[in-house]
């Protein structure tokens, strides 16, 4: 490390160390510096008058309230235990649930009317959550699915007519779907999910809405490919995207569960292993090859399925926080 | 101390109200200095959040698991409910905290070699710190004020480490240029 890289290094942490609030090998490290170094000197007593500021600044913020009272309010504020989790979800949608007071409580069935204002709290809520989601999902996932599917168009689009362009799409973007999803949601996919769960908003609408966007994501791109393919090679864009669609649900969803039952590592391969299951035939000898039956194409059954697995990694996500706070306390 | 916070949050997760008071004992100074910046100095604002944060924490605390320290998920929360209730309020308080013409910053400019010396001033610079965005003033308060290191302000802002690195250091930036634009409108000279 030259003298410029050093300083740099040293300048970077100048902050913590001129406050005290770093660890005892980088304090060393930078003590060290420090001592030959005149610039980093005079930096650090910027910072360190700097941080004497700030703190005097915020010496003078203290409540007005006196703590009995406080706690008293506070106490008065607190749902039943029992009920806890159900009333964070109904203050999660405020406007919903005076809407529900409102109609329901009173005429016993919600009118036009509620159901207009329960959409547009819905509604409201949603852009809320998704953008939020939106941002703390990983930027590789975003930047891998959306390179899987181009690379997949790509290939597709350089091989001569008729030699199983459309399987290449057919093949890749139900599996393109399933690696990204089972890097979506769960402690060893998002560092911060702990944090995240802390708010008001719900485990579920949590992963209902990262798998939403994701899903929607892969999708339109995945259209857009299928599109490029047939504009190029001549055919049906809804005809093929009938072959993948169905199964990019139905592998979205299985990496989705096996990512929060096991890990995503096991999630991607699980789809991967499945998903080959269909290519590889024994019947003249170990061989790869793609064929779409009738079974795997987009059907009513096909995304039951994926609903049904949708609704089982929903039912468990919350589950699956109880169950490691019970393994934390005993 | 951690642990002993830990088993208070294991507390409030079996519906203990005690273990919430304790809780709440400690942290209510801290967070009600982080709030009151952060809603512009706004007291009965604050006083409510910091509430919303301990609502959130009775309702939630079965989601902790110990992966970040318990000031660092109270701190998260209280940073997502500031943002929540300041997009509610439409205040826009990060892209125009304050009007500069209203500043008055009381800059002794011509006593120091330069704006970003000046520092030294600290009753200057504290009004000048109400110039910054509350993306600035919020990294150097969690930094200086509440005294958490680069990681654990990564895991409160959600953004990695090195962003609040350099985030720290453009809030220095701003300052500097705030300092600069506030000497002339108060006929004062820099020299150099």
């Amino acid at each position: 490390m030259n003298a410029n890289d050093t300083c740099a290094h040293c300048r970077e942490s100048l902050p913590w160390y001129a406050v005290g609030t770093i660890n005892s090998v980088e304090r060393v490290s930078i003590s060290r510096h420090l001592a030959t170094c005149a610039d980093c000197s005079h930096e650090l007593t910027i910072w360190r008058a700097l941080a004497q500021s700030v703190q005097t600044a915020a010496s003078d913020a203290q409540p007005d309230l006196a703590f009995d009272v406080s706690w008293h309010q506070l106490r008065a504020a607190l749902p039943p235990f029992q009920a806890a989790r159900a009333v964070a979800m109904r203050e999660e949608t405020p406007a919903r649930a005076n809407v529900l007071e409102s109609f329901v409580g009173v005429q016993g069935a919600p009118s036009a009317r509620a159901r207009l204002g329960l959409t547009f709290a819905a509604a409201r809520h949603a852009s809320n959550v998704l953008p939020a989601q939106m941002r703390l999902l990983r930027p590789v996932v975003w930047v891998a699915s959306a390179l899987g599917i181009a690379l997949a168009a790509m290939y597709a689009g350089t091989l001569p007519r008729d030699t199983g362009e459309r399987d290449v799409l057919t093949f890749a973007l139900p599996l393109i779907g399933a690696a990204g999803m089972a890097f979506i949601y769960g402690p060893d996919n998002d560092p911060a999910l702990e944090l995240a769960l802390g708010t008001p908003t719900s485990a579920r609408t949590v992963l209902l809405s990262r798998f939403a966007l994701l899903f929607t994501y892969d999708a339109v791109l995945a259209i857009v490919a299928t599109a490029l393919l047939v504009l190029i090679r001549g055919g049906e864009v809804w005809g093929l995207a009938m072959l993948w669609l169905g199964p990019m649900a139905l592998l979205s969803t299985l990496g989705l569960v096996l990512s929060i039952f096991v890990n995503p590592v096991v999630a991607a391969g699980g789809a991967l292993v499945v998903w080959l299951s269909r290519a590889i035939r024994m019947d003249e000898g170990p061989s790869v090859h793609f064929t779409a039956t009738p079974l795997w194409h987009t059907t009513p059954q096909i995304l039951a399925l994926s609903l049904a697995l949708l609704a089982l990694a929903a039912f468990y996500a919350p589950r699956q926080e109880q169950l490691a706070r019970d393994d934390q306390l005993f | 101390m951690p642990a002993d916070e830990r088993a208070l949050l294991a507390r409030i997760a079996t519906g203990d109200q005690d273990a919430l008071k304790c809780l709440y004992a400690v942290y209510r100074p801290r967070l009600w200095s982080y709030l009151f910046r952060q809603l512009d100095h706004d007291a009965s604002g604050t006083e409510e959040l910091v509430q919303d944060v301990f609502l959130a924490v009775w309702r939630s605390a079965g989601t902790y698991r110990g992966d970040a320290q318990v000031a660092t998920w109270l701190f998260r929360i209280a940073h997502n409910l500031a943002a929540n209730a300041r997009r509610a309020h439409a205040r826009q308080v990060a892209s125009q905290p304050f009007d500069a013409d209203n500043g008055n910053v009381p800059v002794r400019g011509d006593a120091y070699d330069s704006p970003e010396d000046s520092v030294l001033d600290r009753l200057a610079l504290a009004q000048a710190l109400r110039l910054l965005s509350v993306k600035h003033r919020e990294v150097l308060d969690l930094a200086f004020v509440q005294g958490f290191d680069p990681g654990e302000i990564a895991q409160i802002l959600g953004i990695p480490a090195g962003t609040v690195k350099s985030r720290i250091s453009y809030a220095r930036q701003a300052l500097r240029t705030h300092m600069h634009h506030a000497l002339p409108q108060r006929g004062e000279h820099v020299e150099r």
